[in-house]
């Protein structure tokens, strides 16, 4: 079987979340899929007019949280109690708000937190971009966009690799199955695609954001495509490539396929791609 | 701050935009001069939380992956790893931003790990003894 790599957690595409200026990068708050994958919404690009710095849209519940199982909400675990409500510790709340005045949206954040947002939420979020108007000398475009589904953000960018016109290429994933059982195998797969992507598609100037150090560059770093490039003298449009060329601060750097595995409770391998 | 001072440990509530985080720096301030930089972790469970505060991540600190493993294999995992060991016996202060956006299974494997990474004598305290504080929104309570 053949050991079919990806790319998708070192290089993240995000044409949507390039920042044009890295003075910039303090105001904005930004969430990738590879970087929230315990959320139920993911929330990718957080617009500087409404989050200056913050980190309103990421405290997001984690998933398949229950009343019974050790997957309940933090605060009501027994470490938790012990932690801060006894002898050891103490909760103290911070009244006021300094940021958020608008008592509407304010009630939109809490449902995203409490996991109980409707589909009325998620067009609000995505309106926030829609009714935004960018300060003079910046293109709209190069500002980043928030949105609150995954899929949303998926499209933004389709449309900014539409608008790119320099040949596509495409790095496929093949998923390779290791465990035995049937009923595990269909999870396993189920789990894999939810963080990784069947294709990534990528051209030349695209921009990238590493979601883990490659080399010097810490996780965040940004960039662009510059190239591509390939072990088996594979090259052209269409073809699967085996590494991406990108401009990283000045420098070349060369970002090679990675391989990502579902694993169950022993930690076992139950599939990879 | 007069808890924070006293060693307690404290969860920061309150709503989007009421401080929660810059309150949390300043206390971040005082815990370094205190105990210097190395005693003091910083931490989110996710990146952008965690670059927000200007830390790592929870799994980027204690060295840990997706696998589902519980509590005592993600312990043993942990005292395979002599600078992770020395690095949990040495904390002082350990920061978490947006604390509800982990489930409490993690929370308890954080506890878990740094109570039995601590000295003998602290292992009957929450966290081996270290201090916690949190941030979290106001309705998660």
């Amino acid at each position: 079987m053949r050991s079919l790599r990806v790319l998708f957690a070192i290089l993240r595409v995000s044409s949507s979340v390039f920042i044009s200026k890295w003075d910039r990068a303090d105001s904005i708050g930004c969430v990738s899929p590879a970087l929230s994958r315990r959320r139920t919404v993911t929330v990718l690009f957080c617009l500087s007019a409404c989050f200056p710095g913050a980190g309103d849209v990421l405290e997001s519940a984690p998933v398949k949280v229950t009343d019974i199982s050790m997957n309940s909400w933090v605060f009501r675990c027994a470490t938790w109690r012990s932690a801060f409500h006894g002898h050891f510790g103490r909760v103290a709340c911070v009244s006021g708000g300094h940021r958020q005045l608008d008592d509407a949206f304010l009630a939109l954040l809490d449902r995203l937190s409490w996991r109980c947002h409707t589909a009325a939420d998620v067009a609000a979020v995505n309106a926030t971009w829609e009714n935004f108007s960018p300060p003079p000398g910046v293109a709209r475009d190069d500002i980043p966009k928030l949105r609150i589904l995954k899929a949303a953000a998926h499209d933004i960018n389709r449309d900014r690799l539409g608008s790119i016109y320099e040949p596509r290429f495409t790095f496929p994933s093949e998923a390779v199955m290791v465990a035995t059982d049937p009923a595990e195998q269909a999870r396993a797969l189920v789990d894999l695609h939810k963080f990784v992507d069947p294709t990534f598609l990528a051209k030349v100037s695209r921009p990238v954001i590493f979601m883990r150090r490659v080399g010097r560059f810490p996780t965040g770093t940004r960039g662009h495509i510059v190239g591509f490039g390939s072990r088996a003298g594979e090259s052209g449009e269409g073809q699967s490539m085996a590494f991406i060329v990108c401009m990283m601060e000045g420098e070349r750097v060369e970002v090679e396929r990675q391989r990502f595995s579902v694993y169950d409770a022993a930690g076992s391998e139950l599939v990879f791609c | 701050m007069t808890m924070f001072d006293g060693g307690r440990n404290i969860a920061v509530l309150g709503r989007a935009g009421s401080g929660k985080s810059v309150l949390l720096r300043v206390m971040m301030l005082r815990a370094v001069r205190r105990w210097g930089r190395g005693a003091v972790a910083i931490t989110a469970l996710s990146g952008t939380a965690a670059v927000g505060v200007g830390g790592q991540t929870i799994h980027s600190l204690f060295g840990w992956d997706v696998r589902p493993l519980n509590k005592n294999d993600w312990l043993e995992q942990a005292w395979g790893k002599p600078i992770l060991c020395e690095k949990l016996n040495r904390a002082r202060v350990v920061f978490v931003d947006e604390a509800p956006t982990m489930a409490a299974s993690l929370f308890t494997r954080m506890a878990h790990v740094m109570r039995h990474e601590a000295p003998a004598h602290l292992r009957g305290r929450p966290f081996g003894g270290c201090q916690m504080v949190r941030t979290l929104e106001e309705p998660s309570l």
